[in-house]
């Protein structure tokens, strides 16, 4: 299988984006486009996603060991589907949510994701591939 | 416990149909994407069908591109004001 993502431009800087579904409390999957992120070493969902899910934020466990800058966050049991005409990868377990709006403006996909797949960073072909266990890749030097 | 895999399997047929449906309106944003940032800062946006439905909300958003396909899941952004560089 092979899941495709592309680059967006966003006032002129290229971010790579992967798109995939998200389960919400409500047991509804929502479609979301993750910043393929390599540097974060689990999947992050935005500020936004408390409203999105309508989450009561009351008595929920904060956690502040991001990067050790204390950025709060909490966890929800949830599940993520990445999907590609080849077929459907289905991840399941914690997830986590940014408190602070400033953390991130959009979802992080992180290498608890990631690391499933060969990933393809090619900001020429605007692509961005995620390769996984049945696939393989070559790399020609021109000479 | 972080996101662990649990499946691989098949596409189903909507699932399929929805991937399909996705790559279309993905290409389209991806090669409208500085037009859009552009256009609609401190607006939310829905894409479906390549039309961008504006919004003040994440909600006025998605009811607005709902109202006009409600067979299809938008997919929403936020665009900033400003630009902004990230390090994450």
């Amino acid at each position: 299988m092979i899941f495709r993502g592309r680059y967006k431009d966003e006032a002129g800087i290229f971010r790579p984006y992967m798109r995939a579904d998200v389960l919400s409390p409500a047991n509804e999957w929502v479609m979301a486009d993750f910043l393929a992120d390599t540097g974060a070493d689990e999947t992050f969902l935005d500020f936004s996603f408390i409203k999105k899910f309508g989450i009561d934020t009351k008595g929920i466990d904060v956690r502040d060991d991001v990067g050790g800058s204390g950025v709060p966050y909490f966890q929800i049991n949830s599940a993520l589907k990445l999907i590609s005409p080849g077929g459907t990868k289905v991840f399941k377990g914690k997830i986590n949510i940014f408190l602070d709006p400033h953390s991130s403006e959009v979802p992080l996909l992180g290498r608890d994701v990631l690391d499933n797949f060969i990933a393809i960073f090619d900001r020429g072909q605007n692509s961005i591939l995620l390769l996984d266990e049945g696939e393989h890749y070559e790399i020609s030097v021109k000479r | 416990m972080a996101l662990k895999l649990v499946e691989s399997r098949p596409a189903t047929e909507e699932e399929k149909k929805k991937a399909q449906e996705a790559e279309v309106d993905d290409r389209w944003f991806s090669e409208h994407s500085a037009e859009i940032w552009e256009k609609y800062k401190g607006k939310y946006i829905a894409i479906v069908e390549q039309i961008v439905f504006v919004g003040d909300t994440w909600e006025e958003a998605i009811s607005k591109a709902k109202e006009k396909c409600s067979k299809r899941e938008p997919l929403v952004r936020h665009i900033p004001y400003k630009r902004r560089i990230w390090v994450l």
